[in-house]
């Protein structure tokens, strides 16, 4: 009982930080139908923003939030640079262009920081863990989980209430209907920029907790996970983007944990293909609809 | 609605300068010219209906003054002012709004939420959006009662009076409804109708593109006939109407 309970905090952990970076993409997708395979890289300007300002001497916090403002800003750069350009251009075009964003910037970590992973240096306090009893939790995971469901709140908060945020539910229902009110397009997009690169960054810092170092590629690996989570919940979705991440990360955590040793190497085949078993029932995602692609 | 019944229009309109002025506009989709050198002129305080048949271009002619399709024209004015290249929310700031065929209201927004958006182009706008909203509701009671309601789950009536709600939220001066009385109930299109009157004795311009010719007639002040893209004839909607044979306005026979 007590090693389930524990799993099950690691994979809410797991599976909110996905659902973080989920959402994101799911996001930019539902305003302007690009997959932005360069997502996972704005976690890891995050990190590095966070290991320069730790470098220079900045107490945690102050760095911690100001890599998460950087991550919004390097998103809004992204839009600004890469895809307004492509603004109404095939879905294929603004893919590529994505995926071309993320190349580069690949090479810009390697070429002038290093390819080698820099540690980061997470205070005690974050590292350690808490004890009840003989009940040992981390408090990394506690604090995804916290900042999570802070985040989804937050945003959740965002898109009800005000003006920004009802427009950006508007242009993803129907976004020439939202220019024909005179809506200022660019400003929704560029929001919606902003509130995903936000998110990346703290799924990028969550991230970073968990591994105490900053590597070139870190971004790449969950941004994979995130996507099949966006695709698992139906493309442009928020809920769908959420869920799926958490059922992602549950997987992935209960497998890990529970799979007889011999079948471990065989994890993420056995939990892709438990998504495809979905797909047969849900063939356009769980709460994805049919015409949700234009 | 009070007593509105028989659409009335009102006579001391259709004398003022022309509030949207459009001169030899040409739309071209790929190789296909859809719209050919449309010069059309609506007076200020007027309801002027542009008629045709489907695929005669009224709707690009629409789309196309809002700066939503790409377009050239000799003129392209707007209360004086030329608009031509303009974007769609400048537009709108400007005081023309269209309310778009086939209502567009955003499905998963509920109806206060749907015409926050319409109210929703600039700080000043929404400002007043509590104001406008008031407004709104005097003219459709029934939105009132459906404010929190998703727009999806409405009736084809109520979205259609929502959809001409949330123009009305930007305060136009000129309303461009497009195809308003499109797969609703013949008792709902009357209402329509008469709204659309009254929002006309209330000040506001509009440009009617419609396939129910008959009413359009008789609401309107003057009309124009568009036919595979060109102005097949123009006039006071009296003296079209007076014409009879519409049909052959339409097709050319």
């Amino acid at each position: 009982m007590e090693f389930f309970l524990q799993q099950f905090i690691n994979a809410m952990a797991l599976g909110g930080t996905y659902a973080l970076i989920a959402i994101g993409l799911a996001m930019i997708f539902s305003v302007m139908n690009l997959i932005n395979f360069a997502h996972g890289e704005l976690m890891t300007i995050g990190g590095y923003v966070l290991f320069f300002l730790l470098v220079m001497g900045m107490p945690f916090g102050a760095a911690l939030l100001l890599s998460l403002v950087a991550a919004a800003l390097a998103a809004v750069a992204m839009e600004l640079v890469a895809f307004r350009p492509f603004r109404n251009a095939d879905i294929v075009t603004m893919l590529l262009t994505s995926f071309a964003v993320s190349s580069i910037l690949h090479v810009l970590f390697q070429n002038f920081i290093g390819v080698r992973p820099k540690a980061i240096a997470v205070p005690p306090a974050i590292s350690g863990a808490l004890t009840f009893g003989t009940f040992n939790v981390g408090v990394v995971p506690l604090i995804s989980i916290l900042a999570s469901v802070v985040s989804v709140v937050a945003l959740v908060l965002f898109l009800r209430t005000t003006h920004v945020g009802v427009a950006m539910r508007a242009a993803a229902q129907d976004f020439r209907t939202t220019q024909l009110m005179g809506i200022n397009a660019n400003a929704v997009i560029l929001a919606a920029f902003a509130i995903s690169g936000l998110l990346a960054g703290v799924a990028g810092a969550l991230w970073i907790f968990q591994r105490g170092a900053v590597d070139p590629v870190m971004g790449v690996m969950p941004l994979l996970k995130a996507f099949i989570a966006v695709v698992v919940g139906g493309l442009g979705s928020l809920p769908g983007a959420a869920v799926g991440g958490l059922l992602l990360g549950t997987l992935e955590v209960f497998l890990r944990a529970y799979l007889p040793e011999g079948l471990l190497p065989f994890r993420d085949a056995i939990s892709l293909s438990l998504v495809i078993g979905i797909f047969t029932f849900y063939p356009h995602g769980l709460f994805g609809d049919a015409d949700a692609v234009r | 609605m009070n007593d509105l019944s028989g659409a009335t229009k009102v006579d001391t309109a259709a004398s003022g300068k022309p509030l949207l002025a459009i001169r030899n506009l040409n739309v071209h989709y790929g190789p296909v010219h859809a719209v050919r050198r449309v010069s059309i002129e609506v007076p200020e305080q007027s309801i002027v209906a542009l008629l045709g048949a489907n695929g005669a271009g009224k709707t690009s002619v629409l789309t196309a003054c809002m700066g939503f399709l790409p377009s050239t024209a000799e003129g392209l004015t707007f209360a004086g002012r030329s608009i031509a290249g303009l974007r769609t929310e400048e537009i709108v700031r400007s005081g023309m709004t269209l309310t778009p065929e086939g209502r567009r209201v955003f499905p998963g927004l509920t109806v206060a939420e749907n015409l926050a958006m319409g109210g929703g182009a600039t700080a000043a706008l929404r400002a007043r959006a509590k104001v406008n909203r008031e407004r709104v509701f005097d003219l459709f009671p029934r939105l009132r009662e459906r404010l929190n309601q998703k727009a999806g789950s409405l009736s084809g009536g109520e979205q259609q009076m929502l959809a001409i709600g949330r123009s009305l939220m930007s305060e136009p001066k000129l309303l461009l409804l497009d195809e308003p009385s499109l797969g609703l109930a013949p008792n709902i299109v009357d209402q329509i109708f008469d709204l659309i009157v009254l929002l006309n004795k209330t000040g506001t311009t509009i440009l009617l593109v419609e396939q129910n010719a008959e009413v359009s007639l008789d609401i309107s002040h003057t009309a124009f006939v568009l036919r595979g893209g060109e102005v097949a004839a123009s006039g006071s909607s009296a003296e079209l109407r007076g014409r009879g044979n519409l049909d052959g306005l339409y097709f050319g026979i």
